[in-house]
């Protein structure tokens, strides 16, 4: 046998070499891949699961209990059976079982045991919301770096879990929520506002104090943590017994339709009129797993009048007397104590303080006494939203934008500071003035106005990439009056628009394809609901304004139709609001992002009037996005 | 000819970066990326035949990109300080992009035609 000459030989080891250096990250990858993925496996199918769900109600109610047959899936982790009694778990049965029928045999022989459920009034434990967990899939998670083991779970889907020898511990995705520790890692000792991913040490510590170990077990044991995803139904609080699929706490939403949208409005103007105090203010933050709302002084005017004009809007829309009404004491409060007395005499009026108002809170206020008027026929507001008229044409700057600022007691404009919507929001109190009035004084401005913001405000060379928080210039744009209306304001729109969809998550988007139909930009972050809110009031208004140049935008249409289902599937419903303490409270609510539980006034007004603005968009008929 | 490969594949990036990726509403700007992504897959082309007149056009080519490539970085800037300077704290975020994006502008879009024209200096055919 010969030997290969010494060339041939390094031109082999060469190309072998390349083959190893590519094919090396392919096998990593492919590796690590393996490793760490779930792949959730169903658990129990719908009928399977109202079966369970029978029994468990029917072990609540002291009734006798047949055994649940025909779920012979094995378990390889324990399943929870949890009662919740006004948002707080009273009763948890972890059970280990082989089949998931044994288990809930188990979890209802436990329930029908426990002395302390037997000692509840009937009416408590017809108000107690049956919750089922199963395990539909596990694997280990990286936790040698901290910020890896912060990120390693995915909010509300998996839970965490801690394996020490033969015991476990399990976190559930209800209770990460619930104790509101998903937010709460803070990557950067610098950024002390900046907080993202699981809060490290109290879930060591909650998943130690489970598994009860000494401070010397613990340190010398081998502890393996890991992530599991459920497979959750929570019982419908409207048919006893019936099982609701359940995602990151919430149940689902697959299809919307007009009637379905309606009654979202409806419960969000409803919870906004829960929220006005005596004086006509608004509770400013509401957290729903406490039931308990803000200190009173953290108050945003802005929001105050957008939330006021959301109620006319649902009032024009629903006809409900009551929400006339609720407007009405919020233009109120905004007249006696929201225009200070430095402004009260002046041929102007503005909102603020003595020493501090500003553009956004005037603009705002005469958008909502507009629609008010507009929606009730009733004038007593006009004169103050002339006056706020006034000071808006005050305020404007020769470019068409605006100061922001002012000190009423010195009468001095600030127009340093540029804020984010004032401007906008200002050109729609402009465009609603002139509809209310017919005033054609406010059309030069108004033009100017909507001039900058859909040409010189992005006159640079980043500005012809990017769209900045728009809704309003869109929403304004709408309201302009026909002899108003140019193509540069369309264009605008139309972009804003399409850079809205290019950022709406999918269906087909994996873990984050439940959330489907809201604005996110990368998987790492859950989306913001207000965003959600207020980009649809202006894709509605483009859309509409499309219609009226008589080019009808049929994306522009599908995407707001997408995030309306996203809107309602976020609204804290009956059937989701098992966690919240006082559910009659918090329906109609809308959080602040789908896993953080605290509900600003503005959160439910830009989503009840986007969906508001939407209802007559919406089909009849069930519509449910395609892929 | 690898150059010339690079460069008619770059450009086909650039076209469909510009047109599906990062849109923009500028007429102009699209325009002169289209011309400017022309001019590579020209120059390319001109290195892949190995003509005189190719050579000449792969050079003008990387001349014109390492200028766009500058001006580039001096719009960025200009942008991040501009939006920095008008919205003050709420424009940082902005401006930070603007920073990131121009710090990444010469290896995305600078170095394949600094290296090219490296290249063509180097392989010069002297008389």
């Amino acid at each position: 046998m010969s030997t290969p000459p010494v060339g041939l030989r390094a031109g082999r080891l060469r190309r072998g070499g390349l083959l190893l250096l590519f094919l090396t990250p392919v096998v990593v990858y492919a590796a690590t891949c393996a490793r760490y993925r779930v792949v959730p496996q169903e658990v129990l199918g719908k009928d399977g699961a109202t079966r369970a769900m029978g029994l468990l109600r029917r072990a609540v109610n002291g009734e006798p209990v047949a055994s649940m047959s025909g779920a012979p899936h094995g378990l390889d982790h324990p399943l929870w059976v949890t009662l919740y009694l006004d948002g707080e778990p009273i009763f948890r049965q972890e059970t280990r079982a082989k089949t998931v029928g044994q288990g809930v045999d188990r979890a209802a022989a436990a329930i029908r045991d426990s002395a302390k459920l037997r000692g509840l009034p009937v009416d408590a434990r017809r108000r107690i919301r049956i919750k089922l967990d199963l395990v539909a899939g596990s694997s280990p998670i990286f936790t040698g770096l901290p910020l890896a083991f912060a990120k390693s779970v995915v909010p509300g889907l998996d839970g965490l879990g801690l394996a020490v020898g033969e015991k476990s511990a399990y976190i559930l995705p209800d209770d990460l929520f619930k104790q509101q520790l998903l937010a709460g890692h803070q990557p950067f000792f610098f950024m002390h506002e900046f907080r993202t991913g699981l809060d490290l040490k109290a879930v060591v510590n909650i998943l130690a104090d489970h598994l009860d170990l000494s401070r010397e077990a613990w340190r010398s044991a081998d502890r393996r943590f890991f992530r599991f995803r459920t497979q959750s139904f929570v019982e419908d609080p409207g048919a006893g017994g019936r099982a609701l699929p359940v995602l990151r706490s919430r149940v689902p939403v697959d299809h919307i339709d007009r009637a379905t949208v309606r009654q979202a409005v409806t419960r969000a103007a409803d919870y906004v009129l829960r929220q006005i105090r005596r004086n006509g203010q608004f509770h400013y933050q509401y957290y729903p797993l406490e039931d308990r709302h803000s200190r009173p002084g953290d108050y945003s005017l802005p929001r105050h009048a957008g939330t006021t004009w959301f109620l006319s809007l649902a009032y024009r829309e629903l006809g409900h007397e009551r929400y006339k009404v609720g407007a009405r004491r919020a233009i109120d409060y905004l007249g006696a104590h929201a225009v200070p007395p430095a402004c009260r005499s002046t041929p102007y009026a503005c909102v603020g303080t003595n020493f501090y108002a500003d553009l956004g809170s005037a603009g705002l206020t005469v958008v909502a006494i507009a629609e008010y008027q507009q929606a009730t026929k009733d004038r007593r507001f006009e004169p103050l939203a002339r006056r706020l008229g006034e000071f808006i044409l005050s305020m404007q700057k020769d470019s068409g934008d605006f100061c922001h600022q002012y000190n009423p007691n010195k009468q001095e404009k600030n127009c340093e500071e540029v804020l984010l919507y004032y401007t906008g929001e200002a050109s729609l109190g402009l465009a609603k003035l002139y509809e209310m009035t017919k005033d054609e004084r406010y059309l030069g401005p108004l033009e100017r106005a909507m001039d900058f913001l859909t040409g010189a405000k992005y006159d640079f060379f980043m500005g012809k990439f990017f769209i900045s928080e728009d809704h309003w210039t869109c929403i304004a744009a709408e309201a302009v009056p026909e002899s108003l209306r140019k193509e540069q304001y369309a264009r605008f729109c139309y972009a804003f628009a399409d850079l809205n969809r290019r950022a709406q998550v999918r269906p087909d988007e994996g873990l984050m394809g439940d959330l489907h139909g809201a604005f996110s930009i990368t998987p790492f972050f859950m989306p913001h609901n207000t965003p959600a809110g207020s980009r649809t009031e202006a894709n509605v208004a483009t859309y509409l304004f499309s219609v009226k140049r008589k080019e009808p935008q049929p994306e522009i249409l599908d995407t707001v139709r997408r995030t309306v289902r996203y809107l309602v599937d976020q609204q804290i419903r009956p059937e989701s609001a098992y966690l919240y303490r006082n559910p009659a409270e918090a329906v109609g609510g809308m959080l602040q992002t789908p896993m953080r539980a605290s509900i600003r006034i503005d959160y439910v007004q830009h989503a009840a009037a986007a969906m508001a603005r939407a209802l007559p968009l919406i089909p009849e008929r069930p519509w449910t996005p395609s892929e | 000819m690898i150059y010339g490969v690079l460069d008619i594949l770059v450009a086909t990036a650039y076209i469909w970066l510009i047109s599906s990726v990062i849109p923009n509403r500028s007429t102009g700007f699209a325009v002169l990326v289209w011309l400017l992504c022309g001019l590579m897959a020209a120059g390319g082309l001109g290195l892949i035949l190995g003509t005189s007149w190719g050579r000449i056009l792969a050079t003008v080519s990387s001349i014109v990109w390492l200028i766009a490539c500058g001006l580039l970085i001096l719009g960025l800037v200009t942008s991040a300080a501009y939006v920095r300077g008008i919205y003050d704290g709420v424009g940082q975020a902005a401006a930070a992009i603007g920073l990131l994006a121009a710090a990444l502008s010469f290896e995305l879009v600078g170095l394949l035609p600094a290296l090219q024209l490296a290249h063509i200096r180097r392989t010069r055919v002297t008389p």
